[in-house]
């Protein structure tokens, strides 16, 4: 009796009916070919099966999970009003006086406990690589709502805080958060947004303090 | 967000081992396949409307990413040849310093499933891998499910004869 492939296949995935797998099981037992095929078909799939396996046991990359969020996240951002959005020069010339003032205020930056495995840095001029560098875990790491602190050594605290995450027009992922800087002079809450560059480098674009620039805020701030 | 995005949010992100499982298999590269689970669940939002509660979720992936993989094929139709000598050479590159057994395993199917057309990477993938029924395999992709069956059959051949000519060009050099 001779069996079409299709068959065979089919026994070997389990699906045959009864009749075909009894029909197929007795020739098996005499027809090598027969047999050769179905261990054929058995054997492709459980080759394919212990390939693949591992991957689905691995962790999802967080940027991929970032990616679903932002997916998500943009339907929403699409449903609410569109708001003024300042151009990208601005955006810098901001997060460049964010910076600055910080760095006038401060005399030395250290990780926090929430960034223990941060350098250690004594050194003003290391403040913008500590920064950015806290930006980076907290955007990276962090979902929506948690948050990652900072301390610098002239006593101002900074938490930051990611809040929304999305993809901008030219594709790259971003994340709106929240730099709560905490000084003997009172504490500022920040809204900056930066924007994913690659392997976990966040490009920051800008600083908001409610609807306006952060930079007046600032100037109060962090100026003695 | 609506109750529904975070319910889908959460389902994907949990599904996301499995999307990566199944997109590797029509991929060459791990890379591949990220950007291409990526690229799905961007549009499974998009379309998301389109999306019966109630159905398989992983199946609508599956058949994203397979629609996806199909297209982009069919785009880079003129480009694919120089890509998988870029991918062979990747993988020749990455011999020495994957010991895994695992690895090796994924590494001899990637040999035998590069050049394959995507319709049949798919095909096993969904039914031998996700172990998804012929009828479901039939749904995902488009097609009548004999046409499945016939597609299925050629693919687990071609992967049969790859293997056979593996084992050749092995003698051939054990020989010498």
């Amino acid at each position: 009796m001779t069996f079409d492939d299709e068959i065979l296949m089919a026994y070997a995935d389990g699906v045959a009916t009864p009749g075909q797998a009894d029909a197929i099981e007795a020739a098996m037992e005499s027809d090598e070919m027969v047999r050769r095929k179905v261990l054929a078909f058995v054997r492709s799939t459980h080759r394919l099966r212990a390939a693949y396996q591992p991957i689905a046991e691995e962790v999802a990359p967080e940027h991929l999970v970032a990616a679903v969020r932002a997916a998500a996240g943009r339907r929403d951002l699409a449903q609410l009003p569109p708001r003024h959005t300042p151009s990208r020069t601005f955006w810098r010339m901001a997060a460049g006086f964010v910076l600055a003032a910080v760095i006038g205020a401060g005399a030395g930056v250290w990780g926090s406990s929430a960034l223990d495995d941060a350098p250690q840095v004594a050194d003003a001029d290391s403040f913008r690589g500590v920064y950015q560098a806290a930006v980076d875990r907290a955007l990276e790491g962090l979902p929506n709502g948690r948050t990652l602190s900072v301390m610098f050594a002239n006593g101002t605290d900074a938490d930051l805080k990611p809040v929304s995450t999305y993809l901008n027009d030219v594709g790259e992922f971003c994340r709106e958060f929240e730099a709560r800087f905490v000084q003997p002079q009172g504490a500022h809450t920040v809204v900056s947004v930066a924007c994913r560059q690659n392997a976990g480098n966040w490009r920051i674009d800008g600083a908001f303090l409610g609807a306006e620039p952060a930079q007046d805020v600032f100037r109060i701030g962090f100026t003695r | 967000m609506a109750g529904r995005d975070r319910e889908v949010e959460a389902a994907l992100i949990s599904l996301l081992p499995r999307l990566r499982r199944f997109a590797r298999g029509l991929s060459a590269t791990m890379e591949d396949a990220d950007d291409l689970v990526q690229a799905a669940c961007v549009r499974a939002f998009e379309n998301l409307d389109k999306w019966e509660r109630g159905t398989r979720l992983d199946s609508w992936m599956f058949a994203i990413i397979h629609r996806l993989r199909i297209d982009e094929a069919r785009r880079a139709k003129t480009r694919r040849d120089k890509a998988h000598l870029v991918a062979d050479e990747e993988r020749r590159a990455g011999d020495l310093s994957r010991e895994l057994e695992e690895r090796m395993m994924l590494r001899r199917v990637d040999a035998e499933m590069a050049g394959m057309e995507p319709e049949l990477r798919s095909l096993l993938m969904l039914v031998c891998v996700e172990g998804l029924s012929y009828r479901e395999a039939a749904e995902v992709t488009g097609v009548p499910i004999g046409t499945v069956m016939s597609r299925l059959n050629r693919a687990r051949t071609q992967l049969a004869d790859r293997v056979g000519v593996e084992r050749e060009q092995k003698n051939t050099t054990g020989n010498r």
